[in-house]
């Protein structure tokens, strides 16, 4: 076994070209050389980095102690030690066989028991209902995720190196020419991180996220290297936009017909007295517009443009979330991860009806957790930070909502797809304001005390809680889905539906909307639509 | 007898006769089992692993596997914290009448009633989940999957319960008299012509039971992944295999295996690390005759389905 290396030795400041050498070449060999020396020596960087995911000694440590007869197992735990003594023991061999370089001929075989790994702590996910699955599991699907990356990434590059490298003897080491790392290499590395961080979510230590950001990192500036060295490149003028104009409008435009009030002079002392003192106190503190408040956001421009999308993403390779189907109440409803790619190729530039793919929408995902670098592209609104009003008294969830922890900064959601997505009538547990960054939106509002009328579901087979969502299809309803028949039937479903009063609103690009705690919404995509959402509720009557 | 398996073999579970050539020895004395010389490879093909007088497969897991030969438990692999109970001199109840499911939960015959527990923690300290336990009769065997349990009577008779989220497991209607989480009998499986029920086998989210008259019953499955038979429900279905007789079956994680009267063996579903023992690692759609290489006068005369691997007890002498 080699010596083990020092983690913090990984230097970054090893990813500039070292070029004084190059001084007498041509300038065409010149780049091409400092390309390879960059490249060498940024997977240099993600090898140091991965190396440090197959150190032995933290499940050294744990098998100690399980062995242990007196350990206790605490569901809550935050370790892999619950995982008990075989997994622990699979777990050391495995990283201990990959440290090992001429053990090059067992990577493809420790690759496979990761994946074993990785199916048995995801089986775990749904034995166990989803808050009560032990942390343990959790762990063990991020451990194994992200040393199969690690793995992926020796095989493919330490691993071919022809001389042998000890990991010990770092000045040598940096005069080894690394290959680059191949497609698929990079494919398959960013599927296992990506899928781990989907299913499992972000580390909670520290340390491993950082890690985790900066191998993504890496293979994002390997990537765009790549890219950028490529003739092939089309250039600024030529690429892709998102299609905001002309819009389908045909009959499947909504008439606004009880417009939201423009909320004209927008401040936290202006949203504070809105929900302080409601207009109508039946009612509450009423949504509100405001227009054209996202000027400073780079998201407004930037987010069009689908090679920046794809730039950002790592070439498309970034895996996201998505509900495929008409609406999360459909019975053929469902949740997919796919690469951003195939997203965007398969069902938000080309007509999903088209392709006879269905509808995919990437819905309620922090995407910016995710890829932190169009977390730049925008900003929170100061108004998130208003002190809240608690739930309003006609609400069912009064005493639901009002038992919910504060949130300290607001929580962010990404909402992204083509025309024709809906979110049927539902109430979120917090105050909202509704960013629409790309494309056009309707959304339709009812106030707490209308959910009568909205006749909310209840607890469905299996014991999922679906009772802030309504059994009526607002779209079938209304005439905008379905023929005269279908909306003749719902007419005649939900007779109390026409007496629910609501506001409605059409928002552009640039446009935010408050919806107050407890309002039911139906929400529309007109258009391609890109929309983030700010969930919050701090309240400081509590203090 | 011989033990054949396949599939499987993160832990060396399938190694058991030459286990002591797989040692070696440590400067200070103690055997140990090298991590390094080798990972263990699944077995793709049913080999055979063990050879003794009297063999029978009692339990098994995701680690480690639990024979019973002539004379000795025989544990392989490496046992997870429930397997390491059963084995010790705490556990004073047979191996057959208790069960943890994926989601750890125990349940367990003691005196005449089914309890179920929150974990092994909790089955230790005798703290059940519902204080008033479901009195039965005699029960031979208490199995589980990955959310239910199910339990034999003596008379014939199935019970199942478990979590409320994965009812298709259960196998029977679930309703304010006969909740999820109470051992209820499974009344399909009473009906006439079933006489009774003489062996039941689970496994992932997928159960069966075999009728005296030799018929094998299926059933579970849970949305999101493909079930081993196409079209499994919440409501057993007898399976077919060429309208021959069942002498035999086992189920896996997601797969199953049928010995026929006939003695012939076949297969169907999930064959990711090579359980079906094809040879190859495809999923098996339609069910699939595997055939041993074995002599004249041997043949198969029990099965058994693991986690993802499958066992086959051979007789007859070898020539």
């Amino acid at each position: 076994m080699p010596a083990q290396m020092h983690e913090d030795e990984g230097n970054l400041a090893s990813l500039i070209p070292q070029s004084h050498e190059s001084i007498q070449l041509s300038a065409g060999k010149q780049r091409a050389c400092a390309e390879s020396v960059y490249i060498s020596s940024s997977v240099e960087s993600l090898i140091d980095t991965c190396w440090s995911f197959t150190d032995p000694e933290p499940l050294e440590a744990l098998i100690k102690q399980s062995s242990r007869p007196d350990t206790k197992h605490d569901s809550k735990a935050r370790s892999l030690l619950s995982c008990g003594t075989p997994i622990l023991q699979l777990l050391l061999s495995l990283c201990t066989i990959a440290r090992v370089q001429d053990k090059l001929f067992e990577f493809g075989h420790i690759i496979h028991r990761l994946d074993d790994l990785i199916l048995i702590a995801r089986e775990k996910f749904y034995a166990f209902p989803y808050k009560d699955v032990p942390f343990c599991w959790v762990e063990l699907f991020r451990f194994a995720s992200f040393l199969k990356a690690s793995v992926l990434a020796m095989e493919s590059t330490w691993g071919k190196t022809k001389q042998f490298l000890p990991r010990n003897n770092k000045s040598e080491g940096s005069q080894v020419g690394f290959p680059g790392l191949s497609e698929k290499t990079m494919d398959r590395m960013v599927e296992a991180i990506d899928t781990a961080l989907i299913m499992a979510g972000h580390p909670s230590d520290d340390k491993a996220r950082v890690k985790i950001n900066d191998i993504l990192d890496i293979l994002q500036n390997i990537h765009r290297r790549k890219v950028n060295n490529n003739p092939d490149n089309p250039s600024p003028s030529k690429r892709q936009r998102l299609n905001s104009d002309p819009f389908p409008r045909a009959s499947l435009t909504p008439n606004v017909q009880r417009p939201v009030s423009i909320f004209s002079d927008p401040s936290i002392p202006a949203l504070e007295r809105h929900m302080q003192h409601p207009k109508n106190e039946d009612l509450g503190p009423e949504p509100l517009l405001i227009k054209g408040s996202l000027t400073g956001w780079p998201a407004l421009t930037k987010w069009k443009d689908i090679s920046y999308l794809r730039s950002n993403t790592i070439g498309g390779r970034r895996l996201v979330p998505v509900e495929i189907g008409k609406s999360y109440v459909d019975s053929a409803w469902g949740q997919s991860i796919i690469t951003f790619n195939k997203f965007l190729d398969d069902y938000v530039l080309d007509s999903p009806e088209k392709l006879g793919n269905g509808m995919a929408y990437l819905a309620q995902y922090d995407l910016f957790e995710h890829i932190p670098a169009l977390r730049n592209d925008i900003m929170i609104p100061d108004l998130c930070y208003a002190t809240c009003s608690p739930p309003h008294h006609s609400s069912p969830f009064l005493t639901k909502h009002s038992a919910l922890p504060r949130l300290e900064d607001p929580m962010l959601n990404a909402w992204f797809g083509p025309a024709g997505t809906v979110s049927p009538t539902h109430t979120d547990p917090y105050h909202n304001i509704l960013a629409q960054v790309v494309g056009r939106k309707y959304v339709r509002l009812y106030a707490p005390r209308e959910h009568k009328k909205l006749y909310p579901k209840g607890i469905e087979d299996g014991g999922v809680d679906m009772s802030n969502t309504s059994n009526v299809d607002i779209g079938l309803i209304s005439g905008m889905d379905g023929n005269v028949d279908d909306q003749k039937a719902a007419v005649d479903e939900f007779p109390l539906f026409k007496e629910a009063e609501y506001f409605d609103v059409m928002l552009e690009a640039g446009d935010c909307l408050y919806i107050p705690l407890g309002w039911w919404h139906y929400v529309r995509s007109l258009s391609v639509s890109f929309s983030v959402s700010f969930w919050f509720n701090d309240t400081n009557d509590l203090d | 007898m011989q033990l054949w398996a396949c599939g499987f073999n993160a832990w060396g579970q399938l190694h058991f006769a030459d286990d002591e050539a797989r040692e070696c020895l440590n400067s200070d004395g103690t055997t140990q089992r090298s991590i390094f010389d080798d990972l263990p490879k699944d077995l793709e093909k049913f080999d055979c692993v063990l050879v003794d007088p009297d063999i029978e497969v009692s339990k098994t897991s995701h680690s480690t596997i639990l024979i019973r030969k002539s004379t000795q438990l025989v544990q392989t692999g490496s046992p997870d914290r429930f397997f390491q109970y059963l084995l010790s001199q705490d556990c004073q109840v047979p191996h057959e009448h208790i069960a943890q499911t994926l989601g750890e939960k125990v349940a367990a015959f003691k005196i005449g009633t089914l309890n179920t527990y929150e974990g092994l923690d909790k089955y230790k300290l005798d703290i059940p989940m519902i204080t008033n336990p479901t009195a039965v009769e005699d029960v031979t065997n208490v199995i589980a999957n990955d959310t239910s349990f199910y339990a034999l009577t003596k008379s014939g008779k199935v019970l199942s319960w478990g979590d409320i989220r994965l009812q298709n497991g259960l196998g029977r209607e679930v309703n304010e008299d006969y909740p999820a989480n109470v051992p209820c009998v499974l009344e399909d499986l009473t009906s006439d012509p079933i006489t009774g029920i003489k062996k039941i086998a689970a496994g992932g989210y997928i159960a069966g039971a075999l009728t005296n008259e030799n018929d094998l019953y299926v059933w579970g499955g849970r949305q999101g992944q493909e079930t081993p038979l196409p079209d499994m429900s919440g409501i057993p279905e007898s399976v077919d295999i060429e309208g021959e007789d069942i002498l035999d079956f086992g189920v896996g994680d997601r797969h199953i295996v049928v010995l026929t009267m006939s003695h012939r063996l076949w297969v169907i579903g999930n064959n990711s690390n090579g359980q079906c023992g094809d040879g190859s690692k495809n999923e098996i759609g339609a069910w699939k005759e595997v055939t041993l290489p074995l002599h004249k006068n041997q043949k198969i005369v029990k099965v058994y389905g693991g986690y993802k691997t499958s066992f086959a007890i051979v007789d007859g002498e070898e020539e």
